[in-house]
């Protein structure tokens, strides 16, 4: 699915980190002479030094990189982000399961920085602010993360099936955003709730779930709606979606005869221009719109992109 | 994505189950709080480095100690009870109900929040944990469990901030 331009990225990503881990490993062994004082102690002080300035310094490119890489994808695809857009985003972390992660780990970013800043000033020693640069750059990473919106919303019932496809959706459009509401806590293996962590937007208070609901209905380009869920939520979402004429962005996702448009209107069901796509067909249209850079719109709804 | 105004006055604070929004100065009373808690854990690091610093590898251990000491009383100052933060909190209700008295930095977040856990407080937060614990040992499905949590919660939440 990915665009030969997020393969020549992700190429250079790793080659990057390889050459940087590469020519830090070089430096330290020519270095490892010329320690402080020639004593074992001090050889192996230094180069544990050196090393964890490296390692530091890999984990912050790495995520640098990682952001940069977002930043650009997104901008290409939903270009413009808006700041407002951006500040939305940012609101509806805070208010969801999301901020359990990015919300906490800021602090810790933070006190982590200082500790580095202390060692870097007292100890004179540079090597302390490879603390500084990781955490920067994780900062920066997780800036990018949280307010860049989602180039595809995901709307189905918490089932473990729903949490493992918002997962497939993620990888396959990575760098960009798939953002649900789905609640990853329910009978999924930790590894893929760990990954959906900043992308299942899921609301601490029930309340605030619907209005979170339009906003990025109204942000994301993409909606994919699981048309075979039949719950009042994914009734409500989708009768949200025909009333106010969204459809064009819509495909309903559905191995069988997209259910829920009949709980919505026979009449709706009846018409021919949905887009009522399997997981097969969603992925090629996926594809098709990375490759192309292609966002639907009412003149060119997303039905007509195969 | 451009030309919307999108209103976000109407969304909630994301903190469940709460029965009024928090004002500025809990919320960063609550930041300072969490700080606290970070140092206390963190702070022996900064320690070493600065010990090392004046004086060699003696002090960096020295220090380090120190404000691994320091972090644990830190800890227990500002009310953190045992490696649970769940349960250790409903502990620390628990010694307030029985008349302990708040430790200098309890006090002090409690002072500067402006909203102090009263001995009646106290007991009406353990009466509610107590409750639930006997409700939760008897649940059998998660949901049940979850209800009996949220229940908790939204109990706590309102004794805490009544007046």
């Amino acid at each position: 699915m990915w665009s030969t331009r997020q393969r020549i990225a992700h190429w250079l990503i790793h080659a990057g980190v390889g050459v940087g881990v590469l020519a830090g490993g070089f430096f330290i062994f020519n270095h490892i002479k010329e320690a402080a004082d020639k004593s074992v102690a001090g050889i192996a002080v230094w180069s544990v030094a050196s090393l964890a300035f490296l390692f530091c310094a890999t984990i912050g490119f790495w995520y640098a990189f990682l952001g940069v890489n977002q930043h650009w994808e997104s901008t290409r695809m939903l270009r413009p982000i808006t700041t407002e857009a951006r500040q939305v985003m940012l609101a509806l972390c805070r208010i969801s399961q999301a901020n359990r992660t990015a919300g906490r780990s800021i602090p810790l970013m933070n006190c982590v920085a200082v500790i580095g800043l202390i060692g870097a000033f007292l100890l004179k020693d540079a090597r302390w602010l490879g603390i500084v640069v990781m955490i920067v750059d994780l900062r920066w990473w997780l800036w990018v993360r949280t307010t860049t919106p989602p180039f595809v919303l995901f709307l189905s019932t918490s089932e473990a099936m729903s949490v493992e496809r918002h997962h497939r959706l993620k990888l396959s459009i990575s760098p960009l955003r798939a953002v649900s509401l789905l609640d990853v806590g329910i009978n999924t293996d930790a590894d893929t709730a760990g990954s959906l962590n900043l992308d299942c937007l899921r609301t601490e208070e029930d309340e605030d779930w619907w209005k979170v609901i339009v906003l990025l209905i109204e942000l994301a380009p993409i909606v994919v709606i699981n048309a075979d869920a039949e719950s009042p939520g994914v009734i409500r979402e989708a009768t949200h979606l025909v009333a106010e004429d969204i459809t064009f962005k819509t495909i309903f996702l559905s191995n069988r005869d997209a259910p829920l448009l009949r709980q919505v209107s026979d009449a709706i069901a009846a018409e021919a221009g949905h887009c009522i796509a399997s997981n097969y067909r969603l992925d090629q249209i996926l594809a098709l719109a990375l490759n192309r850079g292609l966002k639907p719109s009412r003149e060119r709804p997303i039905s007509s992109f195969l | 994505m451009s030309g919307h105004k999108f209103d976000l006055s109407n969304l909630s604070e994301g903190i469940s189950n709460m029965p009024r929004r928090l004002t500025r100065r809990e919320w960063m009373v609550d930041h300072f709080f969490y700080y606290l808690q970070l140092v206390s854990k963190l702070g022996f690091i900064a320690g070493g480095i600065v010990g090392y610093a004046v004086w060699g590898w003696i002090g960096c251990v020295a220090l380090a100690i120190g404000c691994l000491l320091l972090g644990m009383l830190i800890r227990r100052s500002v009310g953190l009870r045992g490696p649970d933060p769940f349960h250790g909190w409903y502990r620390r209700m628990r010694e307030r109900a029985e008349g302990s008295q708040a430790g200098l930095l309890e006090w002090m977040v409690e002072r500067l929040r402006g909203n102090t856990f009263t001995r009646a407080k106290c007991r009406a937060i353990t009466a509610a944990y107590d409750t639930a614990m006997a409700e939760l040992r008897l649940a059998t499905s998660r949901e049940q469990q979850q209800a009996i949590l949220k229940r908790l919660d939204s109990e706590t939440k309102r004794v805490s901030y009544s007046d």
